[in-house]
């Protein structure tokens, strides 16, 4: 079942400076107790955070869910130690789901090391208004992620790389995908399967 | 003398990452054996089962490792698999609201619910161990003492032990608690639950706490 994508920062509200003060304002009630005022902020930044940060690196939807619950509680938790700075909350937010997700995999694993290469230094101009440094964060973390898979599937096999792109970017069936290629449903399988092993090797590699 | 010992899949140091696969990469027209036939069909089920991104408990740490590379590229390269495996606004206010009601105390952080589980085990073990050695004091005592007490009148059976419960005390339905559950909120179970335990727990405390069992 289809589901509604969470709202992602929306530039309209979010590029409006009564925006930032009104983040400035809440950030400031919550530091003096009332961390109630943070709500509206989390439930704000909970989806861009889930889907751009924490779901690409972990690629296992409970175990996101799971993270980004930790994430906002850990930032709860600090919330005294932030300092406002002008601008919108979320990269710290940011920084701090990626430190758990960090925390997750064990130094020097594969998973650890991809988690840390893609999660490089975004370069991004911090905008001075609300939501468009979450908006600019999240769209360009997105669009690294792409580029990263893409680069990735252009390193591989051609007939790796387009079973790929055919069951998995596309989404199309198996007796699709085999037909596209001519091949049986079970030819298919082995070659996804190998396809997917091929990738997974590569993905995250210098 | 050397000791050289024949490789092995085997990891005795437990050094290997899992997720590294030291397998290399074959060329797609290599020959395919029946065991990676069966695997890659076994797979393509699990990878069409799971195209919600949520993946089953039991499965190899392989297994385990390609299907989430799977939701990473459907996450990263697709847009309508973006949209499916996006956090829906009532998923994401459930994450909020526990969030936030753990940082008041009123529930477990998610980080620290199995850390304190586990030391309510730890407790609930000390406490078994020292009714274990009171009991057996107890017991020691009363044999050495058996000569010479006199038999004691078997007290009359408390009525309380005899008098049924009613239904509602024994087995009821929760759902005037929880209400029509919508299939927005058919993820926030712990929530659920936390108002169902919560209700079971002020009628234990009513009927056993409560002078004369009020409930």
């Amino acid at each position: 079942m289809a589901t509604s994508p969470a709202p992602s920062p929306a530039p309209s509200a979010a590029t409006d400076l009564a925006a930032l003060e009104d983040e400035r304002a809440r950030i400031e009630r919550a530091q003096a107790g009332d961390l109630d005022a943070m709500r509206p902020i989390l439930e704000r930044y909970a989806g861009p955070l889930y889907a751009t940060v924490i779901l690409p690196r972990v690629g296992n939807v409970a175990i996101a869910e799971e993270l980004l619950g930790d994430s906002l509680s850990a930032a709860i938790e600090k919330l005294g130690r932030f300092t406002w700075q002008g601008k919108s909350i979320y990269p710290w937010l940011r920084q701090v789901a990626l430190n758990k997700v960090f925390d997750r995999f064990r130094d020097g694993s594969r998973r650890r090391r991809l988690a840390e290469a893609l999660a490089q230094a975004l370069e991004v101009e911090a905008d001075p208004v609300a939501g468009a440094d979450a908006t600019l964060l999240a769209e360009e973390e997105r669009r690294q992620h792409k580029a990263r898979i893409a680069g990735t599937l252009d390193a591989l096999n051609p007939r790796y790389r387009e079973a790929i792109e055919l069951r998995l970017v596309q989404e199309r069936s198996r007796e699709e995908c085999a037909a596209a290629l001519g091949v049986s449903i079970g030819t298919f399988d082995v070659l996804l399967f190998r396809a997917i092993r091929a990738f997974r090797k590569q993905y995250g590699e210098p | 003398m050397s000791h050289d010992l024949p490789p092995t899949d085997r990891d005795p140091d437990g050094v290997v990452d899992p997720d590294d696969d030291a397998d290399g990469v074959v060329d797609p027209d290599d020959d395919v054996d029946a065991s990676e036939a069966a695997a890659a069909a076994r797979f393509a089920e699990l990878l069409a089962q799971t195209a919600d991104g949520r993946l089953p408990p039991a499965m190899t740490a392989e297994e385990r490792g390609l299907l989430e590379q799977a939701v990473e590229i459907r996450a990263g390269a697709s847009e309508a698999a973006r949209a499916r495996l996006a956090l829906t606004p009532a998923r994401g206010r459930a994450v909020v609201d526990r969030a936030l009601r753990a940082a008041v105390g009123e529930v477990e952080a998610p980080a620290d619910a199995l850390a304190a589980r586990r030391e309510r085990r730890s407790a609930r073990a000390v406490g078994l161990a020292a009714v274990a050695v009171a009991t057996a004091a107890i017991a020691v005592l009363a044999i050495r003492a058996g000569g010479t007490r006199r038999p004691v009148p078997e007290a009359p059976e408390a009525a309380t032990a005899t008098a049924p419960l009613p239904t509602a005390w024994r087995a009821r339905s929760a759902d005037p608690l929880v209400g029509r559950i919508e299939p927005a909120a058919s993820g926030e179970a712990a929530a659920r639950l936390d108002v169902i335990f919560a209700d079971r727990l002020a009628g234990f405390r009513d009927r056993r706490l409560t002078p004369g069992g009020a409930r």
